[in-house]
């Protein structure tokens, strides 16, 4: 096949404000500082910027129009993007395929939410077809997979409490998280089910924050004199029409996901160094880790025990402390990670040779999958 | 089909009928509220939503009454009944070896 476009681009700046509580502070605003820190990351000046994609936000945030205005940007491309929780990828995809046929030079990708402190009540979300019958709470979805899974492949709640553990003991260690007090098996098992079988440990707490990812040239990634991280490839692929796609319970249209990025990107999932799932909800683990191929179909709850998937395991998961632990940002605070690791900034949580990063993205359980390497390129 | 839509997603007509169903199915999946986020649900606690697959192939969500939540598991055949429900009438379903 011809070379997968996206592996033109790479990642020129990245940028994080403080997550967790900004009383006072809009989405916006928190976008806003987020392009600032991402753009003195790269080095480049602002007139540099020629495209601008933006994350739709809770509260009529995140308009692309309004953005690029406070910003003082005039951009040649660009828009507000909404694909849920799968935004952040479909932005960064969207970037690479910009910058990759020459349409535009450098894209700023940004998002910010105040959904914490405003009390976005995520909690109360209704599902369109069983909301009759009190089916509320995004984690409805994931809850039904992980009781599908139980019975499937006899996976047990505290084989499940592996992923939960692992992120919150990664946290510890990293100084961008917002959940950092030690859990232990015993506190996770005596945690109240909210929805069972998943307990209040297994769902991601709500945050507030901002994150701005920069996306351009590979040429462009080498001016800056530290390890450049370039796409190397992107796959995606959507199931709107859930009910009927019975496997989709499961997430099993991930491997079609899986098997675009492995072809456009020319790694398997053997060569992946560490890996980032988006985790709304702990099963979302299980899920990934099987229909992106690294573990068989029902070995998934075996596989992430025994330290397997924390930072110094044969295959480090959600090492940032993921979204129950780390940030609820919706995948960018895993992208964020995946490319400090690569550059080999991270300090005592530092992956030894981090080359190859892969992130797993969603929307819902099933509407939209997409996935993604980064790579770390010398020279 | 389920979700409804205004067309046949095979074929596309726009031409739609209800039809007759048998209303016997399987439980898929099914999880339990142990926390209400609706006011309608506060007396219920804890209650627990199912996805059944229906005799025909469809899979639909609802909830399985008249049983025990601990009696309620993956693969467990029900049938359906008609449940009024705040003023609408819900289909729900029973374990089918009660249905007699």
């Amino acid at each position: 096949m011809p070379e997968a476009i996206e592996r033109r681009a790479a990642i020129l700046g990245i940028g994080g404000t403080v997550q967790g509580e900004h009383p006072g502070r809009s989405g916006d605003s928190l976008a806003l500082e987020a392009f600032t820190l991402a753009l003195s990351d790269s080095g480049l000046p602002k007139s540099a910027i020629d495209g601008l994609l933006v994350q739709e936000s809770f509260g009529g945030q995140g308009r692309f129009m309004e953005i690029g205005r406070q910003l003082g940007i005039n951009p040649i491309v660009g828009s507000t993007i909404e694909a849920s929780g799968a935004t952040c990828a479909a932005l960064l995809q969207y970037a690479s395929l910009l910058v990759g046929s020459g349409m535009a030079n450098v894209v700023a990708c940004v998002y910010g939410t105040n959904q914490r402190t405003n009390r976005n009540r995520f909690g109360a979300s209704r599902d369109e077809f069983g909301d009759a019958y009190g089916m509320f709470n995004p984690g409805a979805l994931m809850a039904l997979s992980f009781r599908r899974r139980m019975a499937l492949y006899g996976e047990t709640e505290e084989q499940l409490a592996a992923i939960a553990l692992n992120q919150r003991a990664a946290a510890q260690l990293n100084p961008n998280a917002f959940m950092r007090t030690p859990l232990s098996f015993e506190k996770y098992m005596a945690a109240n089910y909210l929805i069972a079988p998943l307990r209040g440990y297994d769902f991601c707490q709500v945050t507030d924050g901002g994150f701005a990812i920069i996306v351009g040239s590979v040429e462009r990634a080498h001016e800056h004199g530290r390890p450049a991280v370039r796409v190397a490839g992107f796959g995606r692929q959507d199931c709107l029409r859930g009910w009927e796609d019975h496997e989709s319970l499961l997430q099993r249209h991930q491997q079609k996901v899986a098997a675009q990025l492995y072809a456009r990107s020319g790694y398997t999932n053997a060569d992946v160094d560490l890996l980032y799932i988006q985790d709304a909800y702990t099963p979302a683990v299980l899920n990934a880790l099987e229909n992106y191929g690294f573990c068989s179909e029902g070995e998934a709850a075996a596989f992430i025990q025994d330290g397997r998937i924390g930072i110094g395991g044969e295959l480090p998961v959600n090492i940032n402390g993921g979204q129950t632990s780390e940030t609820y940002m919706v995948g960018w605070g895993h992208t964020v990670d995946a490319v400090r690791q690569l550059r080999g900034e991270c300090g005592e949580r530092q992956v030894a040779d981090a080359r190859v990063a892969m992130c797993t993205y969603s929307g819902g359980l099933r509407d939209h999958a997409i996935a993604a390497i980064y790579e770390r390129i010398d020279g | 089909m389920f979700p409804a839509s205004e067309l046949c997603t095979e074929c596309l007509s726009m031409n739609l009928e209800w039809s007759q169903l048998s209303g016997l199915g399987t439980v898929v999946s099914f999880i339990v509220y142990h926390r209400a986020w609706h006011p309608d649900f506060a007396n219920r606690l804890p209650y627990n939503v199912a996805v059944v697959e229906l005799e025909e192939g469809p899979q639909i969500i609802s909830t399985v009454i008249g049983c025990e939540p601990a009696d309620i598991s993956v693969g467990l055949p029900v049938t359906v009944v008609f449940e009024p429900d705040r003023g609408a009438i819900l289909p729900k379903f029973i374990p089918r070896s009660s249905h007699g």
